[in-house]
């Protein structure tokens, strides 16, 4: 697992490789959650993830209710198509807005922000 | 041999050292010594030697002078036989170094009418003794005595030999002078006995058993502590008779009138021996000192004996004080191997020697102690450690006896229902699970079944799921349509729900009289069903949200009709997500095609327990990653 992170336009970047479930989640919660204390809208980019458990399913929707009490958002990015089927069967899908690529997202929260 | 102890070691390693120097020592100190000492010895030798030669030499002298003047006086003229007489008397008795003397007149020289004349005085044992020599048996002037100097006209030393005695003689030619020129008169003949020379050599004192001998021009030996040698052998036979070229050829020197340093065998006493040999000028005979070669070395032998064996007491006594040193140095060596032994087979109280030196023991014997109160302390606290850990595996089995108890387990669940057949299972991945199943019926002819999936694993997942069961069944017996259980549920979880946990669930109701299933989903995976006898396919299921996060999610219900011998299948992401070692999914489609195989005639438990063993091949020795549930319902 590896998590790294870039500004683009203002907005925060954080790249995630690696799979996302029970061994690595929390972990992953140590690292992303830091950030999103000081910073207002986030692109989480999952192109180089392969795998979202359930456990890596609420540690999205924790930064996310993390991000809206300080009135930002959390959009992901790169989704494959496995991930995207968890988020699509448990309905996650209808409450994170979802991007092929950090470009596009990036754009949209600029857009937004 | 592996050598156990240090200090065996450190003797023989010590002490062997040691004994190679003091041999290397004592072995260049011994061959120095006899080099000093041969040097001395040869030098005494020829000392002594000539010394002795001296000694000879001046008794010789003296009987020669003796013999001239006799010759002188002869020549002066005519003398009458008493005077001849008178003169050889008085010179014989007043000169002890001669035996006899006489004087040998030529053929009628001294009288024409006699052939011989020939007066000797001689001392004998019985006293002085006048001979007239000379008769038809002793023809005197025959004799080498007489022909030797007459023939070479000048006074010569005659080889010793025996008449009566053994003696040499000194023979002096004298002439008379006339108008013819000097014409041989006779011959004055000095006799000495041998005896006399071998007292001089015979105090010769060489060592304890050192002697010296008289060889005469031709190598024969003329005195010689052995009696019967005396001119009975030559250095010559002497030689032959042992084969010894090299002494052969010193009896050439010694004849040569050479002088010289030479090993030698000892006649007297067959021993090895040094010997120095020098010529007496004046008869041309040779004298040898022999040194016996024990005798010459004794004094450095019993030193170099005495420091050998100061030596080895030395040695001794460095073992000793080497064992005393190891034994003190090891002695907390064996004292730590011991208590380290006493502290291996679990005795952590064993108590270590009290070293407090600063050298290399004293600090491995801190060291050591350090090691035991940290080892003490280690296995204090995995002690407690351990004690925690069983407590919690043992709570947490019986959570996991809790958890599984209040999923049903009785099969078949409903023995007097044949409307419909129910089985399931569920195996958590660790002692306790997220996933829950349950099935309840909620009145004569509705039957409740539900399939629950928590976020996460273990106790947190454990704890929310059976929250979530416990809310589900209970809005389930009121009688509710499955989205609104859902719905329900939901609020109350979403209530306090701090930790962010959520479920995903399915939820179902059979119409047991007409088949009819009303269904609700939470963010669940799609169950399999098999309608009027095809394969199994997914189900379409509105997606709605998981239970927890999000209050006020409005769910929709579906309905499906069952006929008889349909068959719904659900599961949780346990089964489809099951992982080999490489990773790789079980996968929807793995599922779907178990299933299909299988068919529809199928005992539930069988079908159940095939698709878990078919996972169980999938994923080979890769551990479990989540809890595997499965719940089927068949309708007759």
């Amino acid at each position: 697992m590896e998590i790294s992170t870039t500004t683009q336009n203002g907005v925060t970047v954080t790249s995630f490789s690696g799979s996302l479930d029970g061994g690595t989640v929390s972990d992953a919660q140590d690292k992303i959650m830091p950030l999103i204390s000081s910073k207002i809208s986030m692109v989480l980019d999952l192109k180089e993830c392969k795998y979202v458990s359930s456990a890596g399913l609420r540690l999205l929707l924790l930064a996310a209710k993390q991000l809206s009490t300080q009135g930002g958002v959390l959009v992901l990015s790169g989704l494959s198509d496995e991930v995207k089927d968890v988020m699509e069967m448990t309905g996650f899908s209808n409450f994170f807005k979802m991007f092929d690529c950090v470009a596009s997202a990036v754009e949209a929260l600029a857009k937004e922000g | 041999m592996k050598i156990r102890s240090l200090a065996v070691k450190f003797i023989l390693y010590v002490s062997g050292c040691c004994v190679v120097i003091l041999l290397a020592i004592i072995g260049f100190n011994y061959r120095f010594s006899e080099g000093i000492i041969m040097a001395k010895i040869r030098e005494n030798a020829e000392n002594l030697a000539l010394r002795t030669v001296n000694k000879i030499e001046i008794e010789l002298a003296s009987v020669k002078k003796t013999a001239d003047t006799v010759a002188d006086y002869l020549e002066e003229g005519a003398v009458s036989k008493e005077r001849i007489e008178r003169l050889l008397k008085l010179v014989v008795v007043n000169n002890k170094e001669l035996y006899g003397m006489g004087i040998a007149f030529e053929p009628y020289a001294f009288d024409p009418k006699s052939l011989y004349f020939c007066p000797y005085y001689a001392k004998e044992k019985s006293g002085l003794v006048l001979y007239n020599l000379g008769a038809e048996a002793y023809r005197y002037f025959t004799l080498d005595w007489y022909q030797i100097p007459r023939e070479l006209g000048r006074a010569v030393w005659t080889e010793p030999y025996f008449d009566d005695v053994l003696m040499a003689s000194y023979s002096v030619p004298f002439y008379q002078a006339s108008a013819q020129g000097r014409k041989l008169k006779g011959i004055v003949n000095a006799d000495i006995s041998l005896q006399w020379l071998t007292d001089i050599v015979s105090s010769v004192k060489i060592f304890k058993t050192g002697d010296a001998y008289l060889i005469s021009r031709n190598g024969m030996i003329i005195t010689h502590p052995l009696k019967e040698l005396i001119m009975n052998e030559t250095v010559f036979s002497v030689a032959e008779s042992r084969n010894d070229p090299a002494l052969r050829e010193i009896g050439r020197r010694m004849v040569r009138g050479e002088s010289g340093f030479v090993p030698f065998t000892s006649l007297a006493r067959n021993k090895k021996s040094w010997m120095y040999y020098a010529p007496v000028p004046s008869t041309g005979w040779t004298l040898a000192v022999v040194f016996p070669q024990d005798e010459l070395f004794e004094d450095i032998r019993r030193q170099t004996a005495l420091t050998g064996a100061m030596a080895g007491a030395g040695i001794i006594f460095l073992v000793l004080v080497i064992a005393l040193l190891a034994h003190s140095i090891t002695k907390p060596l064996r004292l730590i191997s011991r208590a380290a032994h006493s502290i291996g087979e679990g005795n952590f109280d064993a108590k270590l020697p009290a070293v407090d030196s600063a050298d290399e023991v004293g600090r491995l014997s801190r060291a050591f102690g350090n090691m035991q109160s940290a080892l003490k302390e280690y296995i204090k606290r995995l002690t407690e450690t351990t004690a925690a850990k069983e407590r919690i595996e043992s709570e947490l089995k019986i959570a996991h006896e809790i958890q599984t108890g209040i999923l049903p387990r009785i099969f078949p669940a409903f023995p007097d229902r044949k409307e419909f057949d129910i089985y399931a299972m569920m195996e958590p991945a660790k002692e306790v699970g997220g996933d829950f199943y349950d099935f309840c019926l909620i009145d004569e002819k509705r039957l409740f079944f539900v399939m629950g999936d928590v976020s996460g694993k273990g106790v947190p997942a454990a704890l929310f799921m059976m929250i979530t069961k416990t809310l589900l069944k209970n809005e389930a017996l009121q009688g509710l349509a499955a989205h609104e259980i859902l719905y329900k549920v939901n609020n109350i979880l979403a209530l306090d729900n701090t930790a962010t946990m959520f479920a995903t669930v399915f939820c179902g109701i059979l119409d047991t009289a007409t088949g009819e299933v009303e269904f609700a989903n939470a963010g669940h995976n799609p169950p399999l069903v098999s309608l009027d006898g095809r394969p199994f396919e997914f189900l379409t299921v509105d997606k709605g949200f998981v239970l927890g996060p999000m209050q006020n999610f409005k769910f929709t219900s579906r309905k499906l009709n069952l006929g008889h011998g349909d068959t719904i299948f659900l599961y949780t992401d346990g089964v489809t997500e099951a992982m080999d070692p490489e990773k790789r999914l079980f996968s929807e489609q793995r599922l779907q095609d178990a299933l299909s195989r299988l068919g529809r005639d199928k005992y539930l438990v069988e079908m159940i327990r095939t698709v878990r063993e078919e996972v169980s091949v999938f994923v080979r020795n890769a551990p479990q990653s989540d809890d595997i549930t499965m719940l089927i319902l068949r309708f007759n």
